[in-house]
């Protein structure tokens, strides 16, 4: 890498997140002065190129540590502690994190990705991810929302701008599910045969997962994945 | 009140009579009993060798299955829980039940030869301390057998081996066999820190102790002053999942990084106490080797003490992407890169006692050889992980399984397995092969060079570790595969260090007493010793008796034969000031072993245990301590003339 | 091989600090001690991560613990008294000294039994009272392994067999007194005027 060598990472930081640690998954918050252009997602992290920010950890089970090796170096996320790491990255790409400190059965599927790109396109996603969840059009996609509000899912999963909008924080933010690579924290593609069988047996994939599997009668099931298909 | 004694003395025998009057007194019993009761240090040693053989096989197992897990990407040879349990045995077996108690093991045997002495300080004790060891070993690995193995790393951070995410009783059985081990070291290291003061041959001054009973000192110390720390971190570990303590509780003060200071203040010094007695061991060989004095006895012995003080003074590296400040991190860094120059220093003297000599290349030497090689690759990864800024990227990748597995098989099994073929006939009166020998160095090279290279670019790669499989497409493959032909290569060289063993110990008992031409004072005795060791005490006049003295080693008289008497010597200058009467063989140590087990796995599932277990505890106690009958006469005889 | 040295003539027993007991029962001193140690660095590390410690309203209450500390210090004037009997192998007086340990030990264990109710904070509260306990748990276990040690070595002083080698175990199990007693005072340092001095 060419370029001055830093101690550290100076300057005000452009974009402050915050990243909590779960098992087995990364939990993703953007704030913002502005309260509604604050969000949260999952799993996926996009920066602006060449800019300082800064990445505030957090875990709320056991020990994890965040890794991503072409961007930082490790800091293990104590919990009971906060730690603060400052990040510039000046090659544009999606960088693949991984967790680095051994958390348990799913410890070698806990990977997120950060994305670096040109500030524009940035805030071109920013927007986006702030933005409610796009409303359902076709039936079975209604039919599919009203699955999702009346089964498991709810428990612990929101979308937001669905009736699914109450506060959780016990599993991954769905609101912009299909505007990221992968699903289970880096372990499947996300597409949608992968998805269907995540939702319908999602401890067969990874074990020891806390999302238990869903046995939903098959038409109300379709009517559910699509409507997750629609999630951009 | 006074026993009334003829005494009979060793001079009052024929030279004939000598050894069969020394063993009817030292060795009375016969078969199982004999073997259930002794006290006699070889015989215990013997068992702790085997014992911990058993164990590193059974580790090397556990690693060779997840090798083969490995060797391919989204493979599922091993379920992620059984990974889990698998890495955590592997790690816990081979540092806790292998790594120390082999080289206690040695020690036990070869130090009390070594300066001249009968017995190792305190035998029962040592009986204990094997049956202790045999026990918690057991204990883990029935506990994994059942599916109840620990399976939150051989280091097991809490919160996840805590209350909340340590479920079942896993993680305690993994915290009492720490109790176990270290009650079983601690008393060994006590005995050899005894011995060596105490119990050596006359003339023999601290000067002239040989090398390997300088680095058993040292890691004795070692042991004495690091394990009390994961004595108490694993008995916190403990009363948090058993009786609610809140240690390790953020939510109720507590830290879970208390856990990581407590356990690597006791586990960076570990791996020293693990690499001193094999430094020890390879400075044995160097010299005999050449046949001629090691270069720099007195460089060595201050490097290996100054390695002993330095080894306190790093274990925050273990701990680098904790988030601690900066200036500690440094000073850790600096302290880390420090300790490679007492190393270092050994290495270059070892080079010297070789340069101008006529070396006898035979297997112990090819093994240090090994040492030489293997080892200074893992310790320059070691320097390059003691920088800070790499290490972050570097830690809790394969770059540390490379480098730690690049130190252990270099700087200890290699100079173990050395000292094991050099040591052979004086264990057992048979010489173990040299074309095996040979076959067993070159297969463990390779071996060990073609399972761990690949590791270390896996680590630069981004391969974190503790992961039961890992993704296709991240360019991992190849050198996973790899890795595990060099596992099957490292196996087959155990494989054959164990058919050299089985073929020798089927031929008849040969040896001679010094078979290698050494200068040390084991080999002043048969192979194997006599029960006794020495029918008379050598006294001593330099640092090499048996090159300086040869063929006309003096010897002290005066013991009695009617009863197990040794001399007992000044720290300093071994000047014999007393004789001390040592303990008979014993079934106590045995029972107090059954009755302490059963205190310590009780309490792994209810705090009474402690209480209930401790009363056969203690009354197994006074059995094993209490007087028979009085061996010496009271009141004195000098204090009644006063 | 040459006969060089006869030790036919040497002592078959010592009371002094050569005796192999004595440096064994050091070596164990220096591992309960460095234990002792790294609960007393622990207790000042959870101090530091907890800018309110010590956690809790109540604290522990030093009086019974000072009187503790108080008696334990007179009680080395008969330890001293009886090791020195002990070293001039005078049984008779030895027997009453070891007696007067033994009442001295269980006099111990009473108060330290009652101690218990003054620490006002339960293990299972907070670190802080999972600390102490762990401080005073330590400092309770060497003293009933002394007065377990001292109750076996009077019967063996009043029934025998005693010779003189026994009466090196003697001073032994009177120096270890003193390292029940030495080891109090930091103890009671930690638990009852540290959370005073440097908390809150």
């Amino acid at each position: 890498m060419d370029g001055p060598r830093l101690i550290a990472i100076g300057g005000k930081p452009t974009v402050e997140i915050e990243v909590t640690a779960h098992r087995w998954w990364w939990e993703i918050r953007y704030h913002d002065p502005v309260h509604s252009r604050g969000f949260v997602t999952a799993n996926e992290i996009h920066i602006p190129l060449n800019e300082p920010v800064k990445i505030t950890l957090n875990s709320v089970d056991v020990i994890h540590s965040f890794w991503v090796p072409n961007i930082t170096g490790k800091r293990d996320i104590i919990p009971g502690r906060t730690e603060e790491i400052m990040v510039k990255a000046d090659r544009e790409g999606y960088w693949i994190g991984r967790c680095s400190e051994f958390c348990g059965l799913q410890h070698a599927r806990m990977a997120f990705a950060v994305v670096v790109e040109p500030r524009d396109k940035f805030d071109a996603w920013r927007g986006v991810q702030a933005e409610p969840s796009r409303q359902p059009t076709t039936p079975e996609e209604i039919r599919g929302q009203q699955v999702f509000s009346q089964a498991n899912c709810v428990m612990c999963h929101v979308i937001r701008g669905s009736p699914a909008a109450g506060y959780s924080a016990t599993a991954p933010d769905l609101t912009h599910l299909k505007s990221r690579a992968t699903i289970a924290a880096g372990a499947l593609p996300n597409k949608k045969g992968y998805l269907a069988g995540w939702v319908a047996d999602a401890p067969n994939l990874k074990p020891g997962v806390l999302m238990p599997p869903n046995m939903l009668p098959p038409a109300d099931f379709q009517a559910l994945i699509s409507y997750l298909e629609t999630l951009q | 009140m006074s026993a009334v004694e003829h005494p009979v003395y060793d001079t009052d025998h024929t030279a004939e009579a000598l050894p069969s009057a020394l063993l009817r007194t030292w060795e009375p019993h016969t078969g199982l009993w004999n073997w259930l009761t002794s006290v006699d240090h070889k015989s215990i040693a013997r068992r702790y060798i085997v014992t911990a053989f058993v164990f590193l096989i059974l580790g090397g197992i556990l690693a060779l299955v997840m090798r083969f897990q490995l060797a391919q990407p989204e493979q599922q040879l091993l379920s992620p829980d059984l990974y889990n349990q698998f890495f955590t045995m592997h790690g816990t077996t081979m540092m806790f039940l292998f790594a120390v108690p082999i080289m206690e093991a040695v020690a036990v045997y070869i130090v009390p030869l070594m300066v001249g002495a009968r017995i190792i300080a305190f035998p029962r004790l040592n009986a204990f301390s094997y049956w202790v060891y045999l026990f918690g070993g057991s204990m883990i690995w029935v506990a994994f057998f059942l599916n109840a193995g620990p399976d939150a790393g051989w280091f097991s951070y809490v919160p996840l081996a805590g209350p909340e995410y340590g479920a079942g009783k896993r993680s305690d059985m993994w915290a009492q066999l720490i109790t176990f081990t270290e009650i079983s070291a601690l008393a060994v290291s006590v005995e050899i820190v005894v011995t060596v003061f105490k119990f050596r041959a006359p003339g023999m001054t601290l000067n002239r102790i040989p090398i390997f009973v300088w680095a058993m000192l040292v890691a004795s110390f070692s042991i004495i002053f690091a394990m009390p720390s994961v004595v108490v971190g694993s008995s916190m570990l403990i009363s948090d999942r058993l009786i609610g303590t809140h240690f390790f509780n953020p939510a109720e003060g507590g830290d879970a990084l208390l856990w990581q200071h407590l356990f690597w203040f006791f586990g960076h010094p570990e791996v020293y106490i693990i690499f001193i007695p094999a430094v020890g061991m390879a400075s044995t060989i160097v010299e005999t080797a050449a046949r001629r004095p090691i270069f720099g006895y007195s460089l060595i012995v201050l490097s290996l003490i100054s390695t002993g003080f330095l080894s306190f003074g790093l274990w925050v590296h273990h701990m680098f992407a904790s988030g601690l400040p900066r200036m500690g991190n440094s000073f850790f860094s600096a302290s880390s890169m420090a300790i490679a120059i007492p190393t270092g220093a050994q290495l270059f003297c070892w080079i010297a006692t070789w340069w101008d000599a006529r070396v006898r290349i035979t297997t112990p030497a090819l093994f240090v050889i090994a040492f030489m090689i293997i080892f200074t690759l893992g310790g320059l990864s070691g320097i390059m992980i003691a920088s800070v800024p790499f290490d972050l990227q570097a830690t809790d990748t394969y770059f540390i399984v490379g480098h730690i597995h690049y130190v252990l098989l270099g700087g200890a099994v290699a100079p173990l397995l050395g000292a094991f073929y050099y040591w052979f006939p004086k264990f057992t009166g048979r010489i173990l092969s040299e074309r095996l020998g040979a076959w067993n160095f070159w297969l463990y090279l390779i071996g060990a060079n073609l399972t761990f290279a690949p590791m270390l670019i896996l680590g630069l790669r981004g391969m974190t570790r503790r992961i039961f499989t890992y993704p296709p497409d991240f360019g991992w493959n190849d050198l996973n595969l790899l890795s595990t032909i060099g596992a099957v290569v490292l196996s087959l060289s155990f494989l054959i260090f164990l058919i050299n063993v089985a073929r020798s110990l089927a031929q008849p008992a040969t040896a001679l007493s010094n078979p290698w031409g050494a200068s040390s004072l084991e080999w002043a005795t048969t192979s194997p010793p006599p029960p006794y060791n020495f029918a008379f005490t050598p006294v001593v006049e330099s640092r090499w008796p048996l090159w300086t003295e040869a063929g006309a080693l003096s010897h002290a008289t005066g013991l009695r034969t009617d009863r197990k008497e040794v001399i007992v010597t000044t720290a300093v200058e071994a000047e014999a000031v007393l004789r001390d009467t040592v303990p008979s063989p014993t079934i106590w140590p045995l029972i107090t072993a059954i009755a302490t087990t059963a205190m310590l796995i009780g309490s792994i599932y209810t705090p009474s245990a402690v209480v209930y277990g401790a009363i056969p505890t203690g009354l197994a106690l006074i059995a094993w301590l209490y007087p028979r009958k009085a061996e010496t006469e009271f009141p004195p005889q000098e204090e009644k003339a006063a | 091989m040459s006969a060089k040295l006869d030790v036919r003539h040497l002592r078959d027993y010592d009371l002094n600090h050569g005796m192999p007991i004595w440096l064994g029962t050091m070596a164990f001193m220096i591992i309960e001690g460095m234990g002792f140690a790294m609960a007393f660095a622990a207790y000042l590390y959870l101090q530091s991560q907890n800018p309110d410690w010590p956690l809790g309203p109540k604290l522990p209450d030093p009086r019974l613990g000072g009187a503790l500390a108080v008696f334990l210090l007179m009680t080395e004037i008969p330890n001293i008294w009886l090791k020195r009997r002990i070293r001039a192998f005078d049984l008779k007086r030895v027997r009453i000294g070891m007696l007067i340990m033994s009442m001295i030990g269980l006099a111990t264990l009473a108060i330290r039994a009652f101690e218990f109710g003054f620490l006002n904070v339960r293990w299972d509260v907070n670190a802080f009272g999972s600390i102490i306990w762990a401080l005073i748990f330590l400092h309770t276990t060497h003293i009933v392994v002394d007065v377990f040690e001292t109750w076996v070595m009077t019967t063996m002083a009043f029934f025998g067999p005693v010779d003189a080698r026994r009466f090196g175990d003697l001073v032994e199990n009177a120096e270890y007194w003193d390292f029940v007693v030495l080891t109090w005072s930091p103890v009671y340092f930690f638990i009852y005027w540290a959370p005073r001095w440097f908390g809150i």
